[in-house]
């Protein structure tokens, strides 16, 4: 009798490896593009046809691999980016396991053409279904093309779990945007049934390849963030608190370069957003987060989609500080009303924003260097229409206009009267501006009152203390926190099991909040974010009540002085653009949008 | 039903059970008062589910009925009633109500009386009687001491403990604690009662209690009914056990002080003005032969009130919430009050010189 248990041959190890990695186009673009990316390529052009079921290509002018190196690529655990376990702890090129090309060639019908750049001849790499059918010297440009048709052709299950064509492609557009947001150095093209959808210069610029993924209109919302920690780099754009969705899906980070998901960096930046936005709504932004390799890893899912950070308290007050920072210098007043036609009128009809191509300024049109690339048929396609086709931003320097300083637009401003007893209006050399005295003075009075000195705290004893039956891992935190509990006000005692008695409560809190807010600080301590429960936190709440309570109220008539003192005091506070609740205290009109209304341009 | 009223009995009837109508319940019979008329009176009734109120007035009954007006529009309308004969009459058949007065006429609409709550009626086993101004007095000096804060209900409540001739009540909202004795005619149905009376129903007693009345109490496992002269208050009672008050209680003091409680109660409202917003914070250092209380906001500015006392005992300080202390010096009625400390994180006591049936709890407020 043989025994049940065999060894896998490698195509059906390779197949099962590629549910973990290949799961649709996307994600084979996904690796291919990060392959092209390792091997330092300046230029990556990707093709695909119907939604890249039927055909991916990916071309770059990387380093190129020798003859043997090419077929030795689809062996499964190989790869040239790490040598030594040591290697896995300090991950420094996006690929590593040796697992992709296996995987993508076990499932479709692929072609490997690539030449090393000290090379004479390039070599011709033909598998189907994990097996080599053919290797070729051919010519060739240098560095790698991989052609990979009928994706899932030997795996009739797997492809019947594919979404219709357009959607696959536009998954695999998504693929290619984020990458190009992650690398603005390398110039890449995505095309689609023959089509250019994408185009980024290459120029290093993040704001331009924002602009060419996102569309210019977004690109001009955004905030610059870059700054230097001692272990952290972060660089990128946030969205100015109007552009907020209502979830999580325009949040991009990239951590060294690598696209990921981290619930770690979207609470910080979120936090950092506070009392800019209202609750329920989700900042956007583009970071990309340079960390030191040995404090990441990477190694947590075969799709690389999830990290783990060594220093994840030091990194969230880190982000934390410098949305804020961005945050509190820049003037966030949403344009309201604006008549669309005028803006919709410079866009090219038919086109989606992904086809407007922003020329680079620095380099002339030639700088393309076509000669040194294998298809050029895209980008001709592209300059040709160029002349009329492409939306050209104004000549004043893109950048400047988007990252002007900010300016403080209330000390030139006239107050020209009231509207319903409710808005101030009031016209300065920005414009026409509105605001809204309620959230306006809400504002003065929270910052006044969180400015004031906030003296000793204060705990209230209790008479009958209350009790808290705690969960485990609760009891745990609370047991190490119990004197960062005490500064704030509770006296905790140890009452058996996971049982406390609450002794005090921090003194001036609403009745009945007390015990609240407790639980809140608890869930906060779980959520990690010890840094933001700091006694700030606990007087917030309770600042902002206050605050609202004492504010003028809507449909209370102001006079003329007052309304100026008002925007004079809105004018010194930290954030004179939303409400504490983080609603808008003022909405702007400049000249030119009221031009526009009146049909004047 | 057909009646004839004066004004005054028809306001008063209305005032009484107003209390209890159900501002804001989706039972729309709720937000009305059942009016029914027989032998030459006219009783009101009026409840929310936790609260019941009738009140009898006299008038003279033509016939007999019932019916379920708004309380809202029908309160109004007596309101501005003017002061002669008034004519109530109701068609039985779609509880129309008209009013006549003079040559004058409203008619509103009404509810079938069918559709009312009826209160129910309680065995008056185990009942006690209290001298009305007494009553008031107590709820006046214990009830502003409950809690307001729902989340823990026995504390929103008074308890009322009847033990031989002693009527006692306590409130507390944890922060302080107020407590009352009082002498009763005993009842040997009632020995070792101990209930929880919900602070809106004791509130609304002390306010319909009439200062040379009696009060009548009744209870059953979990209702309270008080009768005063042509009121019957229905409430039920806060289930749950009260904490035991006595424990809290600290057997005496390193530090006592005698105080006028007018001096203090001015220089406590001067002093608080000086708190900052939201905290109430005032410091107390006792000396050989004065109190010092001080408070001082960075924003506001700063107060020193000295007060003239006769000290027994250790020099100390204590911090304490102005507002309770403000909230006992306003209802003790004695020219000069005790404040009892044993050191700055213990409760101090408040009792009022010559009356040992209050005491009156605060908890200190520890600086860190």
């Amino acid at each position: 009798m043989t025994g049940r248990i065999k060894i896998l041959d490698p195509i059906t190890a390779n197949q099962i490896a590629a549910g973990e990695v290949v799961e649709r186009p996307g994600s084979v673009v996904k690796e291919l593009l990060e392959n092209a990316i390792d091997a330092g390529s300046s230029r990556i052009d990707v093709e695909i046809k119907d939604g890249g079921i039927s055909y991916i290509r990916v071309a770059d002018n990387g380093c190129g691999m020798l003859a043997g190196d090419a077929v030795l690529a689809f062996e499964r655990h190989a790869t040239s980016k790490i040598s030594t376990l040591e290697d896995l702890y300090g991950i420094r090129s996006l690929g590593f396991r040796g697992e992709a090309l296996p995987s993508i060639a076990s499932v479709a019908r692929v072609e490997l053409t690539t030449r090393a750049h000290d090379q004479l001849a390039g070599t011709r790499v033909l598998l189907e279904g994990g097996q080599v059918t053919g290797v070729e010297e051919t010519g060739a440009p240098p560095g790698t093309s991989m052609i990979v048709r009928d994706l899932f052709f030997n795996t009739p299950a797997r492809r019947k779990h594919l979404r219709s064509a357009g959607t696959e492609g536009g998954l695999v557009g998504e693929v290619v945007s984020r990458l190009a947001l992650a690398y603005p150095g390398i110039a890449f093209t995505f095309s689609q049934n023959r089509r250019v959808v994408l185009k980024t210069p290459g120029s290093g610029s993040l704001l331009d390849a924002v602009v060419s993924t996102q569309g210019v209109q977004l690109a001009k919302e955004l905030l610059t963030v870059k700054a230097l920690g001692e272990l952290f780099v972060v660089e990128g754009y946030l969205g100015k608190p109007e552009l907020a969705r209502a979830n999580r899906g325009h949040q991009v980070l990239f951590v060294n370069g690598r696209y990921v998901k981290s619930k770690l960096v979207n609470l910080a930046v979120e936090e950092g957003y506070h009392t800019y936005l209202p609750t329920g709504r989700f900042p956007l932004f583009i970071l990309n987060l340079q960390v030191n390799p040995h404090l990441v890893d990477v190694n947590v899912h075969p799709t690389k989609m999830e990290v783990r950070f060594s220093e994840e308290e030091e990194l969230q007050r880190f982000l934390v500080y410098q949305v804020k920072e961005v945050l509190a210098g820049q003037t966030l007043i949403p344009r309201l009303g604006v008549p669309k036609q005028a803006e919709q009128e410079k866009v090219v009809a038919g086109k989606s924003p992904q086809e407007r191509v922003i020329p680079r300024k620095s380099e002339p049109e030639q700088g393309l260097r076509v000669d040194d690339y294998p298809q050029v048929t895209n980008v001709q396609r592209v300059q040709e229409s160029s002349g009329e086709d492409v939306y050209l931003p104004q000549q004043d320097c893109l950048a400047d206009y988007l990252q002007g300083d900010p300016v403080n637009i209330f000390s030139d401003l006239q107050v020209m009267g009231q509207v319903d007893s409710t808005y101030i209006i009031a016209a300065g050399p920005q414009g026409l501006f509105i605001f809204d005295q309620h959230a306006a003075h809400e504002r003065i009075q929270y910052e006044k009152f969180l400015n004031s000195a906030p003296g000793p705290a204060m705990a209230q004893n209790l008479l009958m203390p209350v009790s808290a039956e705690l969960g485990t891992l609760e009891a745990e935190m609370v047991i190490a926190n119990i004197l960062f509990f005490r500064d704030l006000g509770y006296t905790l005692e140890h009452f058996g099991g996971n049982a406390f008695l609450i002794r005090s409560v921090p003194q001036g809190l609403p009745p009945g909040e007390e015990t609240q807010l407790f639980f809140d600080i608890l869930d906060n301590l779980r959520g990690r974010n010890r840094y933001q429960v700091d006694k700030l936190s606990i007087r917030e709440e309770f600042l902002i009540m206050h605050a609202c309570k004492s504010a003028i109220k809507a449909n209370q008539p102001l006079t003329r002085p007052a309304m100026e003192e008002l925007l004079r005091q809105l004018g010194e506070t930290a954030n004179p653009f939303t409400c504490p609740h983080g609603r808008p205290t003022v909405i702007q009109y400049t000249g030119n949008d009221l031009a526009k209304a009146f049909k004047r341009t | 039903m057909k009646l004839y009223a004066s004004r005054e009995n028809l306001l008063h009837g209305v005032n009484i059970v107003q209390r209890a109508v159900a501002t804001k319940n989706p039972l729309p019979i709720l937000s009305g008062m059942l009016i029914t008329a027989e032998d030459n009176t006219l009783k009101f009734t009026a409840t929310d589910l936790e609260m019941g109120i009738e009140c009898t007035v006299p008038v003279t009954v033509v016939e007999q009925g019932s019916v379920v007006v708004s309380a809202r529009y029908f309160s109004e309308v007596v309101r501005r009633l003017p002061d002669i004969r008034i004519e109530l009459e109701v068609n039985p058949n779609n509880h129309s109500t008209n009013i006549r007065y003079g040559q004058s006429e409203i008619s509103i609409h009404g509810m079938s009386p069918e559709d009312f709550p009826i209160l129910p009626q309680l065995d008056r086993e185990k009942s006690v009687t209290i001298n009305g101004s007494l009553f008031r007095n107590m709820i006046k000096q214990v009830a502003f001491a409950a809690s307001s804060d729902n989340s823990r209900p026995i504390f929103t409540g008074v308890l009322l403990e009847i033990n031989g001739e002693q009527l006692k009540l306590v409130a507390t909202d944890t922060h302080r604690l107020a407590f009352r004795s009082g002498k009763i005619a005993s009842s040997q149905n009632l020995d070792n009662l101990s209930v929880i009376i919900p602070g809106k129903t004791i509130s609304e007693i002390s306010k319909i209690t009439g200062e040379d009345s009696q009060v009548q109490l009744t209870f059953t496992e979990n209702q309270v009914l008080f009768e005063i002269d042509n009121i019957c208050l229905i409430s039920r009672l806060i289930n749950g056990q009260f904490p035991n008050y006595n424990q809290v209680v600290p057997q005496g003091y390193k530090s006592r002080i005698r105080v006028k409680s007018k001096d203090f109660l001015e220089s406590m409202e001067r002093a608080s003005l000086m708190t900052k917003e939201g905290s109430s914070v005032v410091k107390i250092s006792i000396e050989e032969l004065s109190m010092n209380i001080t408070s001082n906001s960075p924003d506001i500015g700063r107060i020193y009130e000295q007060v003239q006392i006769y000290l027994e005992g250790e020099e100390t300080s204590i911090s304490f919430n102005s507002r309770y202390l403000l909230d006992v010096l306003k209802v003790a009625d004695d020219e000069e009050v005790y404040l009892e400390l044993t050191d700055s994180l213990s409760p101090g006591i408040v009792k009022p010189v010559g009356n040992e049936n209050y005491l009156y709890l605060i908890l200190p407020i520890r600086t860190l």
